[in-house]
């Protein structure tokens, strides 16, 4: 469905000394520096999939997006999605795609969110019928219905993305592109969408690329995720293969119940040489251990060791690491 | 073009933007109106030393160039250059480039809708106005249908060439940050150059030939000269192809120019 090569966006940036000589300078002479945001991606997605997009801040993830939509021309590279290419064939491409932007709106500001809708369905020329069974799909899954009399400016950030998402979907587009749908939104809210997103994909086998730095997106919607970091591709594939890779840790966390043993000596003589990582505060205790070690088996050895009141095993969290691939790719910058 | 339909919707929004403006709107006519009574004090003191006509024109004439020059510049006016600006800079046009639309047919559009908001408000007051001072000064309805048919036909045209004129330096925006001195500069190119001050006919034929040939007398000089009488039979026709001649130019030059610019384009922000 998309397809893209070496894709390179370098955006020219003026660099102006600080202080008034700096403005004379720059006035007559700027000063560039030419930023890599996009830096040699290439990437390729099949239909109906979910990819995420996810980075730091200035990652580059908006630049991609708005590259497969046309918007903006790689300085380099090829980019096809849908068998179109989104810069030569803008017109035509773009009524196959849906585009939502967490940080602007397509909404009519001072109308009433039912003249928006009246709007794309002219210049999308959805059919009447159709029109107003999409409609009731959209109301279904995002409950805009109550929203239609409001004017847009009076909506609430929820409600507002709700209402984007669904002009968005109105005219049954076979990509939908969402740079940072969840921003700003809270957890409940953040929920509501991302059900939302995951049916849309379900019922209408729409292929999702969407850009994000909350983790929670990526694990409840992506098949599969993309991490970019200053321009570059650093991982590439499904959040299990990530956790495989990278995730080679799991975490026990128990509470003790008599504090008055010498317990983090008693661990240590245990667990140490093994490779076991044991750390004790107060009452809390934390054991970290290869994944490949059997848990229950350790668990067995810390239960006659020590008297234990509450326990947990945690895989270490996608979080963790995502920061630990972070920080990998700085060290080699 | 087939699919007209899908403009309507940013006429609509044009409008609308228009009323919110109306206030902004009345305060500039006011403005203009008080500039066209300026003018016509400044030309009725250089009329009272010549006796009555001035290079063809009579005072009555110039009453009318004045007021229906105004009224037309009102009618053309374009926002082109300013949305493309204001929507780069505010990256707003990332919301206009994903819309199966065409980029000028979807800004020339908004300008109808406020086209026929300033129609409405400023330009049939302006031709009642005009047609009533008539009445007095000659005793007799001047009105002509005729003429006022003509006038808007010529109008229209004047209308595309002023957009098309107006995009090229609208995409200009591509480039440049800041558009600003750019844009001053292209009004006060278009006021003077457009015969909209002053008659081109007024100046001596050296400057006035090539001027009448540039675009610019396309844009509010060859209706009112129609209106006015001043053009008929051939004179009308070649000079209204004239300005058939400068919308297909100008479409091709702002054409040209947006092939090259679209790929200068950068969008900041999400
Ligand atoms: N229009 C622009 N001009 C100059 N630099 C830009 C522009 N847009 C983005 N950048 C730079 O490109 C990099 C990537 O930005 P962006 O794609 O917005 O990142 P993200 O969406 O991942 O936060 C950043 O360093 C940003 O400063
Ligand atoms: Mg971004």
């Amino acid at each position: 469905m998309i397809t893209v090569e070496n894709a390179v966006k370098d955006f020219r940036k003026v660099i102006k000394q600080p202080g008034l000589k700096g403005s004379v300078q720059a006035l007559f002479k700027p000063g560039y520096q030419v930023v890599h945001a996009v830096n040699d991606i290439s990437f390729e997605v099949n239909k109906g999939e979910i990819m995420g997009f996810i980075g730091p801040n200035g990652a580059g993830k908006s630049t991609m997006i708005k590259m497969l939509t046309g918007i903006l021309y790689p300085t380099s590279g090829n980019i096809s999605v849908a068998g179109y290419d989104p810069q030569k064939q803008r017109q035509q491409y773009v009524q196959h795609i849906g585009v939502v932007f967490g940080q602007r709106t397509q909404l009519w500001w001072d109308l009433p969110l039912s003249e928006t809708f009246t709007v794309l369905k002219e210049i999308y020329q959805v059919e009447r019928r159709e029109f107003e069974q999409r409609m009731g799909y959209l109301n279904d899954v995002l409950d805009i219905a109550p929203l239609m009399t409001s004017p847009v400016r009076t909506l609430s950030l929820g409600q507002r993305m709700r209402a984007d998402l669904a002009a968005a979907m109105l005219h049954r587009p076979k990509v939908l592109f969402l740079d940072e749908p969840t921003i700003g939104l809270d957890v409940v809210v953040k929920d509501n969408i991302r059900k939302a997103i995951a049916n849309m994909n379900k019922v209408d086998d729409t292929t999702i690329i969407l850009t994000t730095h909350d983790l929670a997106d990526i694990e409840l919607l992506s098949h599969r995720i993309m991490m970019i970091d200053h321009g570059k591709l650093v991982y590439q594939g499904t959040l299990n293969d990530l956790k495989d890779k990278y995730g080679k840790s799991k975490k026990i966390e128990f509470v003790i119940s008599d504090i008055n043993q010498p317990i983090q000596q008693l661990l240590s003589d245990r667990f140490s040489q093994r490779g076991i990582e044991c750390s004790v505060d107060q009452e809390k205790g934390t054991l970290i251990y290869d994944r490949s070690i059997p848990s229950a088996l350790i668990l067995k050895e810390l239960l006659e060791l020590v008297s234990i009141k509450d326990i947990s095993i945690k895989e270490s969290d996608v979080e963790s690491i995502i920061k630990q691939i972070y920080l990998a790719g700085d060290k080699y910058e | 073009m087939s699919r007209i339909k899908a403009y309507i919707p940013f006429s609509k929004g044009g409008f609308l933007t228009a009323i919110a403006y109306r206030t902004h709107i009345l305060g500039f006519l006011v403005g203009e109106l008080l500039f066209s009574f300026i003018m016509y004090y400044l030309w009725k003191t250089v009329f009272a030393n010549t006796g009555g006509t001035l290079l063809g024109f009579t005072f009555s004439d110039m009453v009318v160039f004045i007021f229906l020059s105004n009224a037309t510049r009102f009618l053309i006016h374009s926002e082109a250059t300013y949305t493309v600006a204001e929507e780069i800079v505010e990256g707003s046009i990332s919301m206009r480039l994903i819309k199966p639309v065409r980029l000028d047919l979807s800004l020339m559009f908004t300008d109808l809708g406020g086209t026929v908001l300033t129609f409405v408000l400023i330009f049939i007051p302006m031709l009642i106005g005009i047609e009533i001072y008539r009445y007095f000064e000659f005793g007799v309805w001047m009105i002509s249908p005729v003429r006022i048919l003509l006038f808007l036909f010529s109008a229209s045209f004047s209308f595309l060439v002023n957009f098309y004129f107006d995009l090229c330096f609208g995409f200009m925006a591509f480039f440049l940050k800041n558009l600003w001195g750019f844009s001053i500069l292209k009004q006060s190119m278009v006021n003077f150059l457009s015969g909209s001050m002053i008659p081109l006919d007024f100046l001596p034929k050296i400057f006035a030939d090539p001027i009448k040939l540039m675009p610019f007398a396309s844009i509010s000089y060859t209706p009112v000269m129609i209106f006015m009488g001043k053009y008929s039979g051939t004179a009308l026709i070649s000079a209204v192809l004239l300005q058939v001649f400068w919308v297909i130019m100008l479409y091709v030059i702002s054409s040209l120019i947006y092939t090259i610019a679209k790929r200068y384009l950068s969008v900041q922000g999400g």
